[in-house]
């Protein structure tokens, strides 16, 4: 994971004054989160949007919640944070000859999109088919980390996601 | 807890544990500890289904010796022992198989969660190298196996509010 540094670092006299709060954030299309660490308060997403670059525009997230954040959750002292400047993104799932697709917010992680693609809102799997289920991206071979955000999968400018639903056997070692 | 003077396994459990991942999982309120007794650790998972609407929690013992070159050794865990392994009817089929009691190759004792991530699993049927992105790698958090065991549960919260929905 990649460390950024800010202008207001941990010796700081800013942040003497203030407690601090650990970020990772995700960026659009970036597999590899970023790490920060920030004063806590009402100026906390400004200083993310700075520490790396994001114009005013760019939606900041908390892992799995629905709605951009317009303030710093109070209480925090470690947050996971997405970044993008879709508020939406439309995963496309194929499995077998269909394909099934939803929208979600780029905070989604590929686990809560996992589990609504084998449940009855989508492909509607058997308990044995879903206990053996992933996200892939096409063309790929490993499957998609389930504590990513699918925002991390999707470029700047971007607001699809296309990814297939793969049942490759995990359960009995392999054979 | 690790004071400084702790061995060096000890000490980056104690890192891992004060790392964002899991302390972000701990404010969301998706585990917490409940005993750390080097190279015990216990902690309590609370996973949900899709909706939010059904959680289960339950309890896991990880034995963390030689961590993070040796993967931690993971069972379930109550205050009474290990519970029993679930039957196939208390819960979806990749929880009864991870639940399963099985023996660890050359050891003669229980073997731990059957996931490709847990300490003897891993080596059965060489299945850490046929699943390098299941597998346990020294370089991984270890939340990486906090998530794990978030599926597990979640899986188990989505397999009972399927039940009580039909």
């Amino acid at each position: 994971m990649d460390h950024v540094k800010t202008d207001a670092g941990p010796g700081s006299a800013e942040h003497t004054r203030q407690e601090l709060i650990r970020l990772e954030v995700s960026l659009p299309g970036e597999r590899e989160p970023k790490a920060l660490e920030l004063p806590s308060g009402d100026g906390l997403l400004h200083a993310v949007r700075q520490a790396l670059g994001l114009s005013p525009d760019t939606l900041l997230f908390a892992f799995d919640n629905d709605e951009p954040l317009t303030q710093a959750p109070p209480g925090r002292k470690a947050l996971r944070l997405a970044a993008h400047k879709a508020r939406q993104i439309t995963v496309m799932v194929n499995y077998e000859h269909l394909t099934k697709q939803e929208n979600f917010p780029p905070s989604k992680t590929v686990f809560k999109v996992l589990q609504w693609a084998v449940s009855k809102k989508a492909y509607e799997l058997d308990p044995a088919s879903a206990a053996r289920a992933n996200l892939i991206l096409l063309g790929e071979d490993q499957p998609l980390p389930r504590d990513a955000s699918i925002g991390s999968f999707v470029a700047p400018g971007e607001h699809v996601l296309t990814v297939d639903l793969t049942l490759k056997d995990f359960t009995n070692g392999g054979r | 807890m690790a004071d400084g003077n702790g061995t060096g396994d000890e000490l980056t459990l104690a890192a891992h544990l004060a790392g964002v991942r899991f302390q972000e999982g701990l404010e969301e309120g998706r585990w917490r500890i409940v005993r750390l007794e080097f190279p015990e650790l216990v902690v309590e998972v609370t996973g949900q289904d899709f909706t939010g609407q059904t959680t289960v929690a339950m309890a896991f013992r990880l034995l963390c010796d030689g961590f993070p070159v040796r993967p931690p050794f993971v069972e379930r865990w109550s205050s009474a022992g290990r519970p029993p392994a679930p039957q196939a009817h208390e819960g979806p089929p990749g929880v009864v198989d991870a639940f399963k009691e099985w023996t660890a190759d050359g050891l003669g004792v229980y073997g731990g969660i059957y996931r490709a991530w847990q300490r003897h699993a891993a080596a059965h049927n060489a299945w850490a190298s046929m699943r390098p992105d299941e597998a346990w790698r020294r370089d991984r958090d270890l939340s990486f196996i906090m998530e794990k065991l978030y599926g597990l549960v979640s899986e188990q919260a989505t397999w009972l509010a399927d039940r009580s929905a039909s």
